[in-house]
């Protein structure tokens, strides 16, 4: 999985929706299934819309990553939010090594 | 006849006045996979607890307390209700049911956005209204629990505005803070969990993550609960 990282919102929109359609999201709510009885939410209020999520740095720098490493990389662009930027960039794009 | 109308017949929160918000295992459950992807509120307030990320679902488990189901929370997983419209309010009374796995890590069994509502940690159940505000009572087991906790603005002191009750048992709270005299402002929930990246998460299984009223009930009312899901998940009260 490849992630692209740039500030482009047209690009990054572009790019969520040809990884979502690859991937099947928006779910297809036909596989929601309600289980138990009494009141059930719209199965649209749980419905999964994109396989990536759009990330915002403190140096407004967007990122476009899997859910599966959302939370990592996120805790390591907190962590690392007084150094460089270029050096942040290079450690999220070593997670695709 | 209007009491005896509530007292009989199948127990139901929505039968004691002002349920504001009921979540329930056995209940109002959306699947995807096996995993959570919805949970809703039983008391047509419309307050659903839901996850739209795959990743951070919660697995529903099936035939694991006293043969109910249970939604089995784990690390990176939970769910949000979002805009609760539980806000400053002078009396609350929250119960949650739960089984740990382990009583040492961190673990947020009801989160808000900057704190615990309910969590343990190093044997401790740690019962927050804010940041910084709260009280702590010993907790080791690992067996399923009742928690009732009781927020009253109208008494004066710490002890006396907010109480907990294990298991029917009521709990002396070690204090940090000064308890305000109404509840901090709490909008978005978060059901095993703590904040939106899904930290502390708690490690076990969920029945009842929130059931709510905006008053101080009764005993007898706290009582009537506690022996039903006494009664339910085989739990001992004290």
């Amino acid at each position: 999985m490849a992630f692209v990282t740039t500030t482009d919102k047209a690009e990054l929109e572009k790019y969520q929706a040809e990884v979502d359609s690859k991937e099947g999201y928006p779910e297809d709510l036909a596989r929601h299934i309600y289980v138990g009885g009494g009141i059930h939410a719209p199965k649209e209020l749980g419905q999964a819309k994109h396989y990536a999520e759009i990330i915002q740095h403190p140096d407004k720098t967007e990122y476009a990553l899997p859910q599966s490493v959302k939370a990592e990389v996120t805790a390591k662009l907190t962590a690392v939010e007084a150094l460089p930027v270029d050096w942040v960039k290079e450690e999220v794009m070593m997670e695709d090594k | 006849m209007g009491l005896m109308s509530i007292v009989s017949g199948k127990f139901s929160p929505l039968k004691i006045p002002g349920c504001t918000l009921w979540l329930e295992a056995d209940r109002g459950i959306t699947l995807v996979d096996g995993k959570v992807s919805a949970w809703a509120d039983q008391s047509g307030n419309g307050r659903h607890a839901i996850q739209g990320a795959v990743d951070n679902r919660p697995t529903y488990a099936t035939n694991q307390l006293n043969g109910y189901p249970a939604m089995q929370s784990a690390e990176g997983k939970g769910l949000q209700i979002v805009d609760t419209g539980i806000v400053s309010l002078t009396a609350l009374t929250m119960i949650l049911v739960f089984k740990a796995n382990d009583v040492t890590t961190n673990q947020v069994i009801l989160g808000t956005n900057t704190t615990g509502v309910a969590q343990i940690l190093n044997n401790t159940m740690r019962v927050y209204l804010d940041t910084g505000i709260g009280g702590d009572f010993a907790y080791t087991s690992t067996a399923t629990s009742i928690l009732v906790l009781v927020f009253d603005g109208a008494q004066v002191g710490n002890e006396n505005r907010y109480k907990a009750f294990l298991n029917g048992e009521q709990k002396a709270l070690s204090f940090t803070g000064t308890v305000p005299d109404t509840f901090p402002t709490k909008t978005d929930l978060y059901i095993g969990a703590y904040t939106g990246l899904y930290d502390y998460c708690f490690t076990g299984l969920i029945v009842v993550p929130f059931l709510s009223f905006p008053s101080v009930l009764t005993s007898s009312r706290r009582q009537q609960i506690e022996r039903h899901y006494s009664s339910k998940y085989a739990i001992a009260l004290a």
